[in-house]
């Protein structure tokens, strides 16, 4: 894949500061105050219709005999399932070194924020008492001391669900904090600064800091990769340990995850198209990015077309007579017309990504993205209602349909991802400035620079001499000219991490692995004992035949408890090694230090010891070609 | 950077190399012919087990070679010449699956009349299962390989697009590993189904190419060749993969597994009791850790995966896993007596690895190793880690 095309040439790192910041920072347009009424309508809908469900019962909802799960559950997979993409993009494509994915990892993972967001309403509201949902947390409930079934992978959902949300929360704002230290830095009003400079917890873009920070997105990204696989995973287990035709089938798991993936790349493009359009930026996210994006659509639609084709071989193949039924009714029964729907939106349309001229036409793509959609909401929506609405005996069939307070409930928790994606995109930089920056390459010098020193330096300084580059490359130069002349307190402040500063400065590399490692094991060792403590020891109670512990069904929960853990250990270990949240720092006095967190390379030569020569450093500074040399206090 | 290599393999050694596989080749042929003729019973379910084990790392080879053309990796552009050799040689899985065919009616019981017309569930299955139309799947499949494999092979040789037929072509290789394993495998139990097999033993297979990749180049660079064009930053992307591969395999076992005993139905539970009962459940407490704990934890940090040692050592173990499992899938079905090697196991390995093995080194003789035409070589060779 060429880098080349990835960014426009022309762009510098000063104008992805700005193509980016701008956003967040111009006023309010009167559009987006019209959008975010109609979304916000949308969710006081929602509010409505929760409001009537809660004092009503669920029969307000067209769950009937023999239909139980329908809407509720089919709303909740489509949402986790749209979720997806946006940690595919920033763990898997990165473990895969796929670059593209800088200029949209930081939407999608927003947009899997709120997607899961919308996701937990359903089964939060559906368990019939909402306000006795803490029942779902492992802790004894009411005065009987009963635990939770760790047997039900209704339980799994849980632990899953708020895993994923929380790493996923983690992952998201570690990425932002480089970004948000920009907007701190560019901040014109108090407010602002005060907002950014506590949400970026002073994030100065130290060697030091890149250092962990990449080590912990490095651990984040290989903890998601497995996550963001369980979830979806476990979301299949709460059909398919069951022993219903058509819900009961061992290719569950891997197709629940494809077709996550394909729904939530889906969704990307949907907004990306928009977004794009109304923000200006086809330069930063080209028309290369939104054909990759048509291309894994590609490839996940056909793995769910595998998928379906393996589950109708199957059921031909099992001989099994209620297998044959189930899926033959699919095809042709009462809800046929959902289930060619279905084929038609995830398996057919999205052949037409074959063609590079349909992979390049952004309203082509953008109408398909909105099918896929379509489509893979019916899949949810045929797997769960055509596999429940003719039970084993005849005498119980039916045939599900919505009410309008089905409708109204699913267009609302639309609303409430709109209204916070709109939130999002005035509010936050919607794209990862420092991530984009380390690609761009040639061509950087924005001809802003001061003229070369002349005067001589005068100030304090206690903690040490400061100069600015232009180049990473005269950085690294700098750093090792200093280390040479005996200089080894350094620092480097830098938009984006420099590959060699380490190496250069004298540095080790980050230990945070062993910390993530360490709770990962406690994480591990206390859901296994919580598991076998809970069920063999303090309330042991026979469950559908399952034993009262087992490795089988221990494994799901202790993997999201392991996961939880060490991500913990990831994030907290860096800020800990990093010294943050730190919200005052003597660097801060530069009088460019604004410039570290936009276009410019900082050195720090600091103040070692008595024997410190201010003086000589600054020569040196200027020697290697630093501009805006000064002495900072401490 | 120059990299003064000519990755061409030279005649001495390739002799050399050649006489060895050939005596290999001559000894296993010659005393699997001999099982064959004492012991067609076992012969059949030991040879079984060897075709498939090797075939599935040719269709590994291939199914990466496609990978790597559709996400245009850079990093394997060194060893692509390596992957393409190996898929190469599926045209072979044709002639090799002479005994297998041969076998159908000591192998599969629903190959026997009496079966299918005294068991119901049979009865509605009789389209599907009958040795004419089974030949005639297979013949298909090896068709579908054959044709792909020359494809890829020489549209790579004369430096002309792969990209198109990659994506096709991984969509048809999907599709056929499926069916085959289907075929030659699950329904060696046929009243038993499940319809993740497919992936399963897919996923094994592209884990022990991958095993096979490391240990040829690890083979090439002591006699000296590719020695610098693939370094220890090649060699940590293989053990990358052989990670996410492990874990992957280990993912697919345990969605089985675990949905199978969770819904507790008889007919799906069968298969895995007939692997839990008697000597057999020591060989999948092995499958599960020697399959998964021991490569996972070994292969997680990055210190072993730079180590060519723990990696050659990983190569071997993951083959011998690889092995193992297909054991483990084929030999409960013909053998209810536990769980035993038998010297036709080691025999019929021998004879269809090293026809392979031969099938592959012809294809070096004069060649070079690497794609000396890609453009993105130079960028290949000079990949690092970070």
């Amino acid at each position: 894949m060429a880098d080349l095309a990835l960014a426009s040439s022309e762009i510098t790192y000063a104008g992805v500061t700005r193509t980016v910041s701008r956003i967040t920072e111009r006023k309010t347009s009167r559009a987006w105050y019209v959008a975010i009424s109609i979304t916000g309508s949308f969710v006081l809908a929602l509010g409505a219709m929760l409001g009537y469900l809660f004092f009503t019962g669920i029969g307000v909802w067209g769950n009937n005999s023999p239909v139980g799960w329908a809407w509720d559950i089919t709303n909740f997979v489509f949402w986790i399932g749209i979720g997806h993409a946006g940690t595919l993009i920033s763990a898997i494509l990165f473990l895969l070194r796929q670059r593209w994915r800088t200029s949209i990892n930081r939407f999608a993972e927003a947009m899997t924020l709120f997607a899961v967001v919308c996701a937990g309403i359903y089964p939060l509201v559906h368990v019939g008492r909402p306000w006795r949902a803490y029942w779902l947390f492992p802790a004894p409930n009411a005065a009987l001391d009963l635990w939770q079934n760790f047997r039900s992978p209704l339980l799994w959902d849980v632990f899953a669900v708020s895993t994923y949300g929380t790493v996923s929360l983690l992952f998201w704002y570690v990425g932002m904090l480089p970004d948000l230290a920009t907007l701190r830095d560019r901040a014109v009003s108090r407010a602002r600064r005060i907002v950014f400079g506590l949400l970026s917890l002073g994030w100065r873009g130290s060697a030091r800091h890149w250092k962990h920070y990449e080590m912990a997105y490095l651990i984040l990204a290989g903890l998601s990769t497995p996550l963001v696989i369980s979830v979806h995973t476990i979301v299949s287990f709460d059909f398919a340990v069951s022993v219903i035709p058509g819900w009961h089938t061992t290719i569950f798991p891997p197709y629940f995850v494809a077709g996550a993936v394909f729904s939530g790349f889906a969704m990307v493009v949907t907004l990306m198209v928009v977004a794009r359009k109304v923000f200006g930026l086809e330069h930063l996210v080209t028309i290369e990015h939104m054909d990759n994006m048509c291309k894994v659509m590609l490839a996940t639609g056909s793995i769910v077309g595998y998928a379906y084709a393996v589950e109708f071989f199957t059921a031909f193949f099992s001989g099994n007579p209620y297998e044959r039924f189930v899926f033959l009714n699919r095809a042709t029964g009462p809800y046929a017309w959902a289930v060619w729907t279905m084929f038609t939106c995830n398996v057919f349309a999205p052949q037409l990504f074959w063609f590079k001229r349909i992979r390049r036409s952004i309203p082509v793509m953008f109408a398909l993205s909105i099918v896929i959609n379509v489509g893979m909401w019916f899949e949810r929506f045929v797997i769960i209602v055509t596999s429940l609405h003719r039970d084993f005996l005849p005498s119980s069939w039916g045939y599900f349909r919505p009410t309008f307070v089905d409708i109204l409930t699913f267009a609302g928790s639309f609303g409430l991802f709109l209204t916070l994606f709109l939130l999002f995109v005035r509010f936050l930089p919607m794209i990862a400035m420092s991530e984009v920056k380390a690609l761009l390459t040639v061509g950087q010098a924005s001809g802003l620079s001061t003229s070369p020193q002349s005067s001589p330096l005068a100030g304090d300084p206690s903690h040490g001499v400061i100069g600015e580059f232009e180049t990473p490359e005269a950085l690294l130069n700098a750093v090792r000219a200093a280390r040479s002349k005996g200089f080894n307190k350094l620092d480097a402040l830098t938009p984006f991490p420099i590959h060699g500063i380490d190496k250069a400065m004298g540095a080790s590399r980050s230990k945070l692995g062993y910390f993530a490692a360490a709770m990962g094991f406690i994480g591990c060792a206390s859901a296994l004992l919580l598991q076998w403590w809970t069920g063999a020891k303090a309330y042991p109670l026979v469950i559908g035949g399952k034993p009262l512990f087992a490795f089988e069904f221990s494994i799901p929960i202790t993997f999201e408890l392991t996961v939880l853990a060490a991500s913990f250990g990831a994030v907290f270990g860096m800020l800990a090694l990093n010294g943050l949240p730190r919200l005052y720092h003597p660097v801060f006095n530069y009088r460019r230090i604004h410039a570290a967190s936009d276009d410019r390379f900082l050195l720090v030569i600091e103040n070692s010891d008595a024997s410190f020569r201010a003086g000589e450093a600054g020569e040196l500074l200027v020697s290697m070609g630093a501009t805006n040399v000064e002495m900072v206090p401490e | 950077m120059t990299h003064p290599e000519t990755y061409i393999l030279d005649e001495r050694a390739w002799t050399r190399g050649r006489n060895i596989i050939a005596a290999l080749a001559a000894a296993g042929v010659a005393a699997a012919a001999l099982g064959w003729q004492s012991n067609p019973r076992q012969f059949f379910a030991s040879y079984l087990v060897a075709y498939v084990s090797f075939v599935l790392i040719a269709l590994g080879g291939m199914f990466f070679v496609m990978l790597q053309h559709l996400t245009g990796s850079v990093w394997s552009v060194t060893m692509r010449r390596v992957m393409e050799n190996v898929m190469v040689t599926v045209p072979l899985a044709a002639v090799l699956f002479i005994p297998v065919a041969l076998g159908i009616p000591t192998l599969y019981e629903w190959s026997h009349h009496e079966f299918r017309s005294q068991d119901p569930v049979m009865a509605v299955k009789m389209t599907f299962f009958n040795p004419v139309f089974y030949l005639a799947r297979t013949t298909a499949y090896i068709a579908v390989w054959t044709a792909l494999a020359l494809i890829l092979y020489r549209n790579s040789v004369e430096r002309k697009k792969a990209v198109w037929w990659s994506g096709p072509g991984l969509g048809a290789l999907m599709i056929t590993v499926t069916m085959a394993s289907v075929d030659w495998l699950m329904s060696l139990e046929p009243h038993w189904y499940s319809t993740i097999f497919g992936v399963y033993v897919f996923s094994g297979g592209a884990l022990a190419f991958v095993a096979a990749l490391t240990l040829i180049l690890l083979a090439f660079r002591r006699a000296g060749v590719l020695a610098t064009a693939v370094t220890v930053e090649h060699y940590h992307d293989l053990g990358k993969w052989m990670f996410a591969l492990t874990v992957f395999w280990a993912y697919i076992a345990f969605s089985q597994y675990l949905l199978i005993w969770y819904a507790n139905i008889p007919e799906e539970t069968i298969w895995f009791q007939h692997r839990l009962e008697g000597n057999w459940i020591y060989i999948s407490g092995t499958l599960l850790m020697g399959r998964f704990m021991l490569p996972f934890l070994v292969l997680l940090a990055r210190a072993p995966k730079r180590n060519l040692g723990v990696l050659g050592f990983m190569s071997v173990w993951m083959l011998a896993m690889h092995y193992l499992d297909l054991h483990w899938i084929v030999m409960p079905t013909v053998d209810r007596h536990g769980f035993h090697l038998h010297w036709l196991d080691l025999a019929t390995f021998m004879a269809v690895g090293s026809l392979f093995a031969l099938a592959f080194w012809y294809r070096l003789k004069g060649r070079a190793l690497a794609p000396v035409g890609d453009p993105r070589l130079e960028q290949s060779l000079d990949f690092k880690n970070v």
